[in-house]
């Protein structure tokens, strides 16, 4: 830790030397006469400054990136090859030992009947069969199988404990069994083990456990940690005095500092931007991943998944149950997340837009002063606040008006209270978004209107909305991608009940608040219930997507007719 | 119409000439001034513009020749901190009063801007948009025909009469100047103003422009703003010249340039400041 803070000291002082001299010698290049550069010394300074600074501390970042995880991999490498005699002989030990192989055989069994018995469910399903009864049996083999499981552990611990104990308690012996423990650990455990020997080598926190093995892990992480941290400090003050030197001999009267350092400047402003835009990619891929899985699981039934008509992913109770599964049939939660997002934009597109108008056309700069800013406090409130007022105002309200005309099966929870309030909370969205593009129709064009004799109204209808509406549109398609990716409002109001119902007084359920179930609480994240919610994520992110899509035509198409 | 004759003799110099007599006063305007806010930009204007026949306002920028303009059709209006005071007559009717509406006037006095502002809508729509909000066709028909006589009376019928229903922003800019030409005189006003109709044009389009100005005195009474010394002569028969919101010289064109009464008028049009 101190080696690497000591490098930054000194690389930040080198940097700032190398700033000065790159000044100082400019000046000196052209004799004293500044004028006589190709660029302000300053520029020398910064150019001269950055071939000593930047190399350097990209290695250092490397190292503090890469560093620790190289380490880890390389001593804990060391101590598995070390434990190669024991790994061979707990392995040949397993395979002579009959009874572990018999489970190992059941095993595979009843894997195979939960395969099929899952398969004929979902047959049952789909031509009305006795899905129950599969069901049950289901239940059973994955009783079975877990128990079978655990035998199967305990064995292979049994003969592990035994073949450990046969290395000598000498220091290779216990590096050995260090590596041999480490070879036989599942991933999480893995972690665990290096981040406690990390602890006890240097200082990382509290270790769990304090043992010889993680001891002598420990002391084999250090040697490669001190060849490392030592090595990058040496190459990176290398590579600054390195580059210093360098870039020293290239400083001439004539010599374009300027530009290089523009370069530079111009390279990382496009590394931000390649940062954004990796992080969107990577979020891309990762869904699609994980979508692909959800499909393998359901056996790439994926039309069932897009144009089934019944939702019901069934609740893992277990994390190794075998070939549990649900319905997996979205339309009810389209069907949901349209119906809300309908409702919403019927609110806030007519309130929105005429508030806009009366802002931006009628109202007077001191009401516009005060009056913008407030609507624009309606966007701040979080959104869980609209849903205990849609749940706790709206939604009882609905309900008793619905009772008193005689709809009797009103309930709270319905896609009117969430759809109203949903709306409420887009309009300053929307008023806000079209009050700057009605904002931005030049002057002109109404001097122009109100010249040939027209009216305020009459300029608005027939001048400045029609100017306006390619980016209405556009705040209108935003509005309703917010709608459809809000989450909070409809979780509180609109219910979890998948119906598929176009009557906005039932309860129903969107994509959004899907996705919260499903990943909410205790999970295991391969189940397909719970890698559903990727697929899920995948299919708003692609209908969001589309939104923008056409949002950007119709847009590019009004701006051909008018501009 | 009667004639009068009592120009102000000697602030501002304003003269007598047979043109004037020849021709019906169509607006004058009385002790005219204007404030933004606090900043007064047109002070004490009285002049008398003929019906008929084309008044170049000229002088230095910022001397309130706009300011002027958009008193006659009261645009003043739209903007919240003008206020306008004296009195301004349109054929002997007051605009100022209290009784007239700006949206009715603003039909009579028609207005053409230094920058074509073509509304986004096309050719043909750009043209029917007075003629509809004013309600002046009954049937399409006439509505076509409006249009049609407009853009023909423009000079611009040639060049878009086979696609009328193209974006009105899709001509160049000389043609767009046209086409709000055109769009003003749709609703048949009586006077038209133009505050700098050829700033945004090549010669060549100016010249088409100019030309047209000429064809529309026949039937209109006009008022141009321009900076061009030489337009201002070669289209107008009367001349006002405007400085530091004052109206420092009005008369006949040719005099004002051959043989200016004030000092400050002959420096600005033989270009020695402005
Ligand atoms: N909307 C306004 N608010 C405040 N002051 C204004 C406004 N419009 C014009 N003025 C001021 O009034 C004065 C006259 O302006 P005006 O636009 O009439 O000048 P102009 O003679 O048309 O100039 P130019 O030849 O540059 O167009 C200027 O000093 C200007 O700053
Ligand atoms: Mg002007």
């Amino acid at each position: 830790m101190q080696s690497s803070l000591f490098a930054v000291l000194a690389l930040l002082v080198l940097t700032a030397v190398g700033f000065l001299i790159g000044r100082r010698r400019a000046v000196a290049a052209a004799n004293g006469r500044a004028s006589w550069l190709h660029s302000l010394p300053n520029y020398y300074g910064y150019y001269l400054a950055l071939w000593t600074g930047l190399p350097a501390f990209i290695l250092l970042a490397l190292y503090g990136l890469f560093g620790a995880s190289l380490v880890n991999t390389l001593a804990l490498g060391e101590l598995e090859r070390e434990a190669a005699p024991l790994i061979r002989e707990y392995e040949a030990q397993l395979a002579r030992d009959p009874e572990y192989q018999a489970l190992a055989e059941e095993t595979l069994q009843i894997e195979a009947e939960a395969l099929s018995a899952r398969n004929e469910m979902f047959r049952a399903e789909r031509e009305g069969g006795d899905a129950e009864r599969y069901l049950r049996a289901l239940g059973t083999l994955t009783a079975q199988r877990n128990e079978i499981a655990a035998e199967r552990q305990a064995r292979r611990d049994r003969v592990a404990v035994s073949v450990a104990a046969r290395a000598p308690h000498t220091v290779p012996g216990v590096r050995a069994r260090a590596g041999f423990e480490y070879w036989r650990a599942p991933s999480e455990r893995r972690e665990l083990f290096i981040s406690d020997a990390r602890a006890l080598a240097f200082n990382e926190g509290l270790a769990s456990r304090n043992t010889e093995e993680i001891r002598a892990a420990a002391l084999a992480l250090r040697p490669w940690e001190d060849l490392f941290r030592w090595s990058a400090a040496g190459v990176a003050l290398a590579l600054a005095v390195g580059g210093l030197a360098f870039a020293r001999t290239r400083i001439r009267a004539g010599f374009r500092a300027r530009d290089r350092v523009e370069g530079v400047i111009g390279l990382a402003l496009m590394m931000t931007s390649a940062i954004a835009i990796l992080t969107t990619l990577g979020i891309v891929f990762s869904l699609l991943f994980e979508s692909i899985r959800f499909f393998a699981s359901i056996d790439w039934r994926i039309h069932e998944f897009l144009f089934g008509l019944h939702w019901s992913p069934q609740i893992a109770i277990r994390a190794d149950q075998v070939g549990q599964s649900g319905a997996f049939g979205a339309v009810p939660l389209f069907a949901g997340t349209a119906l809300i997002t309908l409702i919403a934009m019927l609110v806030a597109a007519p309130i929105g837009l005429m508030a806009a108008i009366y802002l931006s056309e009628y109202a007077s700069p001191r009401l516009r002063a005060w009056a913008k800013p407030a609507l624009e406090i309606l966007a701040g409130v979080p959104t869980v606040v609209y849903g205990f007022f849609a749940l706790l105002t709206v939604g009882p309200f609905l309900r008793q008006v619905a009772m008193m005309l005689g709809y009797e099966d009103a309930v709270t929870q319905s896609a009117l209270s969430a759809g109203l309030v949903m709306g409420v909370m887009i309009i300053p969205f929307v008023s806000s978004l079209s009050d700057d593009v009605i904002n931005a129709v030049p002057q002109a064009l109404r001097d122009g209107s109100y010249a040939m004799g027209a009216t305020k109204s009459e300029t608005v209808r027939h001048v400045v909305f029609p100017a306006a509406l390619p980016g209405i549109v556009g705040a209108l398609l935003l509005a309703v991608s917010r709608a459809v990716g809000e989450t909070m409002i409809v979780v509180m109001a609109a219910g979890q009940g998948a119906n598929l119902t176009a009557n906005p007084l039932e309860s129903v359920t969107t994509i959004t608040v899907q996705i919260v179930m499903l990943l909410t609480g205790d999970q295991e994240f391969d189940s397909p219930k719970t890698l559903s919610a990727f697929a899920l994520g995948l299919v708003l992110f692609i209908m969001t997507l589309i939104l923008n899509i056409i949002a950007l035509r119709v847009v590019q198409r009004f701006r051909e007719r008018y501009e | 119409m009667s004639m009068s004759l009592d120009f102000p003799v000697d602030n501002p110099p304003t003269r007598y000439h047979p043109l004037t007599t020849q021709l019906p006063i169509k607006v004058a305007t009385d002790a005219v001034s204007v404030r933004y806010g606090d900043k007064l930009a047109l002070e004490d204007v009285s002049l008398e513009i003929p019906d008929r026949a084309v008044t170049a306002c000229i002088g230095p920028s910022g001397c309130g020749k706009s300011t002027f303009l958009r008193c006659l059709n009261r645009m003043n209006d739209t903007i919240d901190t003008a206020r306008v005071s004296g009195s301004i007559r349109i054929d002997s009717e007051e605009v100022n009063g209290r009784d007239v509406d700006p949206v009715v006037l603003r039909a009579r006095v028609g207005m053409v801007f230094q920058k074509p502002n073509p509304f986004p809508k096309s050719i043909y729509e750009n043209v029917a948009y007075g003629p509809r909000i004013h309600g002046l066709a009954e049937t399409k028909a006439e509505l076509d025909h409006i249009v049609e006589t407009s853009l023909i009376k423009a000079g611009l019928w040639a060049e878009v009469a086979d696609r009328l229903h193209h974006p009105g922003t899709s001509l160049s800019g000389g043609q767009q100047q046209r086409l709000v030409i055109a769009r003003a005189i749709a609703v048949n006003p009586e006077v038209i103003l133009m505050d700098e109709p050829c700033s945004a044009l090549d010669p060549i389009a100016t010249a088409r422009i100019e030309e047209l100005i000429d064809e529309l005195r026949e039937n209109y009474s006009l008022i141009i703003v321009t900076h061009s010394m030489a337009q201002a002569a070669r289209v107008s028969q009367m001349t006002a010249f405007f400085h530091l919101g004052k109206l420092v010289e009005y008369g006949p064109t040719e005099e004002i340039f051959t043989n200016p009464l004030d000092q400050r008028t002959q420096d600005y049009i033989t270009g020695r400041f402005g």
